[in-house]
């Protein structure tokens, strides 16, 4: 793998654990996310409506946690097919010179 | 972009439904053509449905004291075409929904429109143009996934003032107030979207995991 290959890999790395590393650290805990700061929004306009529907499994605080997971299978999925597209370039490769 | 389960009127969630029901359908013909007519596809095809589940899980603290979260559906779009990210799209809002009461069954239609359908016919849209005007692979495939990140959040404030129009300001005064919600928090969320996945593009080309065809489309190596 060349260098600037690596260096590619490892800022993508740092980037997808950035928000977890950053909850952990407390850092976020100020920060508010866009969709609540929307749906406050939608309490100003319309002090009076309440939603018809709620969903069906809350996970309260676990959330947190379930994004990571929802972020870890995404990375699994995504080095997998990553690791098989190289190792079959690899094999394809080889036949080509032979 | 996620509108929260039961935060759209009964009208507005049916309607968004029907409008988005048409494009998942045909999306998911053309990923089954896809998977049997190039099977060798398959693995490009999970990792930019990976992408997406990734991208979309990460909420990242941004300006002003707010986080939001980037979509990932542009290089989908860019490498397979929007009718195919749609499918994509809608099985990680459906994930989201289901899963991190996130979003929501009701809202599934809304949030699909926006994120599944919108966002990844700008950016393919923002590709093609870019790479006509002679930018490349890498510029025109980050700047299409930074701008359909925002054409996402510019859909979702759109579709938040139809149903809750202000009350002085009528539905464009209302989205004027929506935007400002996501806008300022978004852009450098796009930004670094389009960053990332510049960079994913350039790791697949490198490694000959896609080719330019010669229309400068991006298809798929073998």
């Amino acid at each position: 793998m060349k260098r600037g290959e690596k260096i590619l890999l490892i800022v993508l790395l740092v980037v997808f654990a950035s928000p977890f590393v950053m909850t952990r650290l407390g850092r976020m805990n100020g920060f508010v996310g866009t969709d609540n700061q929307a749906q406050a929004m939608i309490g100003k306009i319309r002090p009076d409506y309440r939603p018809w529907f709620n969903s069906i499994f809350d996970p309260g605080e676990k959330e947190e946690w379930l994004f990571a997971l929802q972020a870890a299978i995404g990375v699994g999925v995504f080095s997998y097919c990553l690791i098989k597209l190289h190792a079959r370039r690899k094999t394809s490769n080889r036949g080509q010179k032979e | 972009m996620h509108i929260a389960e039961g935060f759209l009127p009964v009208a507005h969630a049916i309607g968004w439904t029907i409008a988005s029901a048409p494009f998942v359908a045909h999306g998911g013909r053309r990923l089954n053509h896809q998977m049997r007519e190039h099977p060798q596809t398959k693995l490009l095809l999970g990792a930019s449905g990976a992408f997406t589940f990734i991208l979309s899980a990460l909420k990242l603290p941004s300006v002003t004291g707010s986080s939001s979260h980037p979509t990932g559906t542009g290089l989908g779009a860019v490498l397979f075409r929007p009718p195919v990210m749609a499918v994509l799209g809608a099985i990680v809002l459906l994930f989201q929904a289901l899963l991190l009461a996130h979003g929501g069954l009701t809202t599934l239609g809304a949030n699909v429109f926006s994120m599944a359908i919108v966002g990844p016919w700008v950016s393919f849209g923002i590709y093609q143009l870019l790479r006509r005007f002679g930018a490349s692979v890498y510029v025109g495939a980050g700047v299409a996934a930074a701008i359909g990140d925002l054409s996402t959040y510019v859909t979702t404030a759109v579709q938040l003032a139809l149903a809750f129009p202000d009350p002085t300001g009528g539905v464009l005064g209302s989205a004027i107030k929506f935007m400002g919600v996501f806008a300022v928090s978004q852009v450098p969320l796009a930004v670094i979207e389009g960053v990332v996945t510049a960079m994913v593009m350039r790791l697949l080309m490198n490694y000959d995991y896609i080719k330019l065809s010669e229309s400068s489309d991006i298809v798929r190596a073998d």
